[in-house]
């Protein structure tokens, strides 16, 4: 019987785990870091944690053989991701909107910050639709 | 998508680990298959029959609903 425990797609599971498990200590420590007064430090956990994580993460799925993922997992994130841009967009769009409509009519001034939101929201879409030209385009 | 591929496991005296180990997926994949919770791709189909020395009409029932119409 062949071992269990170090073939690619288990090893690239618990790859995963642990490099989710970091991203966790950097959120966590930053927020940690404002409760306790310690700014800085929890900011310097979470810079080192998450830019280690995601370095990590580009050096395992472009440059090793690891499988980070199954094709199961693959398909969670697919539809997981989908999901998220479908109520992006159901619900996103209609606040978008009303913004917009309150503003215009001189009910509400946007302030700044909301603006920067709506940016970021509008930016999110750009960057759906680049990168579903690119993956359409290589399909 | 019904299939019997916890009955073919069991006669073969392999647990989901041993399986999942031998088509290179992860324990939980083997797991949902089974449970007819997810439908394994056409590459892993024809691993797990090659596995099994069978063919993918033998393991999986056509007939039976996609994985996502049984929720």
């Amino acid at each position: 019987m062949s071992t269990t425990q170090d073939h690619p797609a288990h090893r690239g599971q618990r790859y995963n785990r642990i490099i989710m498990a970091v991203f966790a200590v950097g959120i966590v420590s930053f927020f940690a870091g404002m409760l306790l007064d310690q700014t800085f430090v929890g900011l310097v956990v979470y810079a080192v944690t998450c830019l280690g994580g995601i370095a990590t993460l580009l050096y395992l799925q472009f440059a090793s053989s690891v499988q980070l993922s199954d094709e199961r997992e693959q398909q969670l994130h697919e539809r997981a991701s989908g999901t998220a841009i479908m109520i992006a967009t159901y619900v996103g769009l209609p606040v978008v909107i009303g913004f917009y409509l309150l503003d215009t009519l001189g009910y509400y001034a946007i302030p700044p910050v909301v603006w920067g939101g709506i940016y970021a929201y509008s930016a999110l879409f750009l960057l759906w639709g680049v990168v579903y030209t690119v993956v359409r385009y290589n399909a | 998508m019904k299939n019997d591929l916890r009955d073919r496991r069991q006669r073969h005296d392999l647990s989901q680990a041993d399986l999942a180990a031998a088509v290179d997926v992860t324990r939980q994949t083997i797991n949902s298959i089974e449970r007819g919770r997810y439908d394994p791709s056409l590459e892993l189909a024809f691993d797990l029959a090659d596995h099994f020395d069978c063919r993918i009409g033998d393991i999986f029932d056509p007939n039976s609903p996609p994985a996502d119409a049984t929720g």
